[in-house]
Parts: structure tokens; sequence; C-alpha cells
């Protein structure tokens, strides 16, 4: 099986040189092999340059982040809210501040401390809730509040929870992030608007006293208007009140 | 030879310089009328929270008996536990929470774990809290687990609830409050059912970090 042969080392001199003689098949496996080995190590070294390159090319890709961002502010409604009624509450900023795009959610729950009811979830409707936003993209979400007629009175306090999520993969960890910003207004008494009496009879009680006003200025001022009637003979009257006949 | 060296060097600088120059005109064009813009940078106004990544599996298990041992990736019963991270003094916390924004509080809750077949979940339960879990010694019983997040040294340790509390990592002096850019590196430690009744291969947990008001 082994014997002479060329091994192409070139023949250094100083060198060990062992030549041993394979069979086909032998050769064949060893040329595969030295294939395989060729083809992992080109593999390799392609592979860590690319990942390189791809990592300066998009950084985002080293450290993907999820973030969401809401206004510091809190959302107010700067009037006095009236049961059965429904109002527009200043559109809430929202940005994502992670590294991929991010399906916005937004809610509201009890999470602040301090006096007040808490509002009621079904009050609050989101306009643009489940939007995709790109990262580093902002938005502003209208809100709309109302009111059912049986509201209690009183301050309500309550926070907008805007919540970022990336896709969820089956069997993984998935980290979310979220951030709430208060939101504040007062509901007044279904009453409060009239004293308990619809809004026409308002006018009528000042288009009276509009006029019982006026009769009296015009009776303070002296004015008199004398009326008096026609004869219905052929008799008129003269300047000082008698009858003339003809 | 050395001649036609020296010429292809010149050529090179002469061609780099070039393109520096031309960069350079690019940069500093002139706008017609003499005026100029400049833009300011501001502080932040919003709350906002950073979590990388976005995903990651548990590992490090352990625990467990025999058929149901855990191995190093699979979570076993009863009560195997896994962690996200090398959990301890010298261990490594690999999800990074940035608090970006104004000062806020930040605190942490966790979903129930749903299996990929859409069956039975696992109910999140803490030893102290509420729901409290049924196993021996506040143990997770069937169908529940429970988990926390941590820190090094595993000094500011909180559970996680189904409903937002404070996450102790940010102030471990009892609070949650970080200030403007404060961030922490964070581990998650998960204990499981004594028994669990399906047979999914994997359940997902959501954990997700707020930002509120203090």
């Amino acid at each position: 099986m082994f014997g002479s042969g060329d091994d192409g080392s070139g023949g250094d001199a100083s060198g060990l040189a062992v030549t041993v003689s394979l069979s086909a098949a032998e050769s064949e496996y060893l040329a595969g092999a030295r294939r395989r080995f060729v083809r992992r190590w080109l593999r390799a070294t392609l592979a860590v340059p690319a990942a390189l390159g791809l990592l300066i090319a998009f950084p985002w890709l080293a450290r993907a982040s999820i973030g969401v961002g809401v206004q510091g502010a809190p959302v107010r409604l700067h009037t006095v809210a009236r049961p059965g009624s429904s109002y527009a509450l200043p559109p809430v900023y929202v940005v994502n501040t992670g590294t991929q795009d991010e399906t916005i959610s937004m809610r509201v729950q009890r999470l602040s401390h301090g006096p007040g009811r808490t509002v009621p979830s079904s009050w609050i409707q989101f306009t643009g809730n489940g939007m995709q936003l790109s990262a580093r993209k902002s938005a502003r979400v209208p809100l709309e509040l109302v009111v059912p007629a049986g509201a209690a009175p009183g301050k309500y306090l309550s926070d907008v929870v805007v919540v970022g999520s990336a896709a969820v993969s089956v069997g993984k960890t998935n980290l979310g992030v979220a951030a709430a910003t208060k939101l504040e207004f007062s509901v007044g008494r279904a009453s409060d608007s009239g004293l308990g009496i619809p809004p026409w009879t308002l006018w009528a009680i000042g288009g009276l006293l509009l006029a019982a006003l006026a009769v009296l200025a015009f009776r303070v001022s002296g004015l008199q208007v004398r009326v008096a009637r026609r004869p219905v003979s052929s008799k008129f009257i003269d300047s000082q009140g008698g009858y003339r006949g003809r | 030879m050395v001649g036609r060296v020296w010429a292809v060097l010149i050529v090179g600088i002469l061609a780099i310089g070039g393109i520096s120059v031309v960069k350079k005109a690019a940069q500093t064009t002139t706008i017609p009328g003499g005026s100029t813009s400049a833009t300011v940078n501001v502080l932040p106004t919003t709350r906002s929270i950073t979590v990388s990544p976005g995903q990651v599996t548990f590992s490090d298990c352990h625990r467990g008996q025999p058929p149901y041992h855990s191995t190093s990736t699979l979570l076993g019963q009863p009560n195997g536990e896994c962690s996200v991270g090398t959990l301890g003094a010298h261990g490594t916390y690999p999800i990074t929470i940035d608090n970006l924004g104004i000062p806020s509080n930040i605190e942490v809750s966790a979903s129930n774990a749903v299996p990929a077949d859409n069956g039975t979940r696992w109910r999140l339960c803490s030893t102290h809290g509420h729901p409290a879990c049924t196993g021996p010694g506040g143990a997770p019983g069937a169908n529940e687990y429970k988990a926390r997040t941590t820190a090094r040294g595993e000094l500011s340790a909180t559970a996680l609830t189904a409903s937002p509390a404070c996450d102790f990592v940010f102030d471990p002096t009892g609070g949650c409050l970080a200030a403007r850019g404060q961030l922490r590196h964070e581990g998650i430690k998960l204990i499981g059912p004594t028994r669990f009744s399906d047979s999914s291969a994997s359940f997902t947990i959501t954990i997700t970090w707020i930002a509120v008001a203090p």
C-alpha cells in the first residue's frame, strides 16, 4: 500500500521528505476532503468580513432595540365636561425611540397616584390605535372623550399608556415597552347649564325683563300720550275739545 | 521602475486630494442672499424608554426530576428553572433598559405564558403577592410560573406581576425613579410549574417595562 512517490514539495534537501503512494479510491477521498476543506475555509474567510460589513453598514443590527415615548405634559380638557357630551382632547404626541418598526397601541389605565376618580377606559376613544410607526418616527394621535349621561361629577385622573411592540415570536420571551402620561379632566353636574330649566326659558325671562325696563323708563321720562276717539257724526271736535256742528 | 512607482504614487495622492476638494466644496455651498441656517438641540420633553434586545431566549436551565430533568436550554418539571443571562455576582445581564426621556418611575409587568398551540396557559403567580403560587413552599403549582428581574449581585430583584410594579433595579433603596439617560442591565429568572398539562414545545411570555410619571 505504501511506496515511493513524489509529494510535490519541490524536493527541499533540508527537510524530511515522506512519500506515500495511494490507491485511486484513497486519492479521490483525499481530493474530496481537500475540496471540502478549501470550501469551508473560503466560506469562513468570506463570512467574517461580510458580517462585519453588514454591522458597519447597518449598525442597528448589532443592537436592535424597541422603544416608545409619549409627551411628558398631561393630557387635559380645559373645560368642565358635561354628562352626555363628547369632547376632542388635545392629540397625544407619540414617538418610536427604538431601531425597528413597531405597532403602537394605546389604552387608559390608572397608574398615577393622587386624588380623582379613575377614568373608565370606555370613555376614551383612540383614532390611531394599532398604527405602525417606523424607527425614530413620531405621530400625534387624536383622542375623544365620551362622557356618558350618568357620569358622576368630580375630578378624574388616569394615564394614557402607549405600548410599543415589535413582531411577537412564538417560544421567545418578547420584551415590550410602554410610556404613560397623565389624563386629567373634570365632569360637572348634568343640571349646571340651566339651574334645572331649559335654556329657552332664560331667553324668555330676559325678554320680559327688557320690556319691563322699557315701560319703567317711559313712565319716568314724563311723556304722555292722549288717545281720543273720532265722533261718529259729522260733528268734529275743535282744538279746545268742544263739539261744533254744521 | 522606481520612477514609475513614484508616478503612480503622485497620481494617487493627487486623486485623493481632488476628491477631498470636491467634497469640501459640496459641503460649503453658500445660500444666495447671505442667510444661514442653524439647528439647536433641546432637552427632550417626552417620557420614553428603550429596551434592547427586543427578544430573548431562556437558557441556563436546571432542576426538575427524571424523566423531566431540565437540560441546558429546555425547562423541566417539577419547578424547573431557566434564566436570561447567567445570574450571579460575576454573571451577565443581557437586557438593557434605558430611560431616554424625562425622569420617570420605571415599572415592569409580565403576561401569562401562552403555549404555541394556544392551549392551557401558565398563570403568572408570586410567592407573596397576588395571585399566590399554589405549589409547595410558595413554588408555582400546576400550570403556574413565576419570574423576577434582577441585576448584578441579585440584590434588588423584582417579582414580576401582571400589573406594573416598581422595578427596584433602578433604585435599590425601595423606589424605581430613573433619571434622564439612566440605564440598567438586567437578567430574568423563571421558575416553571410543578407540572404542565399543555404539550406544546414552547411557551411565549411578554415582559413589559413602562415609564410612568413619578
